[in-house]
């Protein structure tokens, strides 16, 4: 599994794109496609925090609306030597925020 | 003095592709085993989409993008998160559209297809918590 990039996710964690993430998001979510800037856009990462209602180490990212839809970042957070590190399973367009456990906003 | 009613959003239902034979045998199922995702591509192939989620939070359907921003009310897929974790669990004959093949797929697929169709918006889940107080 390779890490593609680097980033700083919204409470300073690590976030690791890597390229089994990278495949799945180009396979499922057509509408991705030559978009997978936004989902290294920190600002993207900044609105909302929530946890995912099944796996505890998941977390929802909502990045800021542009226009009606907005992009949905799913990080799943494993531990690591430097701590806590977060890797993108998956990121997608939705319109409509689910209900769910708030971590930040 | 004429007198204007304040008006009411109305959220049109999503509209499901009608599905023979033929339809159900073109859908495409990919499963994602590391990361427990499992998606129901309708028209055989993922098309650029929406999400809209279903009350339990880890079932969205896609909402076919004709834009950048917008979309039209009209299905185009399915995906299930924590597919294996929780919802075969919840709903054990969803696991066949995974190893289910010939007139045994179909009718899994279209059992799928009807419990998603069936399950209410989230509008409709919060206007009944409400209504409920």
């Amino acid at each position: 599994m390779a890490t593609v990039a680097h980033w700083i996710g919204y409470r300073g964690r690590p976030v690791e794109p890597t390229d089994n993430g990278r495949v799945h998001i180009l396979d499922g979510h057509a509408e991705r496609a030559g978009r997978l800037t936004d989902i290294g856009n920190a600002r993207a990462f900044s609105s909302l925090v929530l946890r995912d209602r099944r796996v505890r180490r998941a977390e929802l990212l909502y990045g800021t609306a542009a226009g009606r839809s907005r992009i949905v970042v799913v990080v799943i957070n494993r531990p690591a030597i430097v701590g806590w590190v977060g890797e993108v399973w998956t990121a997608y367009l939705t319109a409509r925020t689910q209900e769910g456990e708030q971590l930040w906003r | 003095m004429a007198l204007t009613l304040p008006q009411e959003e109305i959220v049109e239902p999503p509209v499901w592709p009608s599905m023979d034979d033929a339809a159900l045998d073109t859908i495409r199922v990919d499963y994602n085993r590391k990361i427990d995702y499992l998606y129901v591509f309708l028209y055989g192939k993922p098309l650029p989409a929406v999400w809209d989620p279903r009350p339990d939070g880890n079932i969205w359907i896609g909402l076919r993008l004709v834009g950048d921003d917008d979309w039209v009310d009209e299905v185009v897929g399915i995906m299930v998160a924590h597919f294996r974790r929780h919802a075969v669990r919840e709903l054990p004959r969803w696991g066949k559209v995974l190893t289910a093949t010939g007139s045994a797929r179909r009718e899994s697929l279209r059992g799928m297809i009807a419990d998603v169709a069936a399950m209410p918006v989230n509008d409709e889940a919060e206007r009944d918590v409400l209504s409920a107080r």
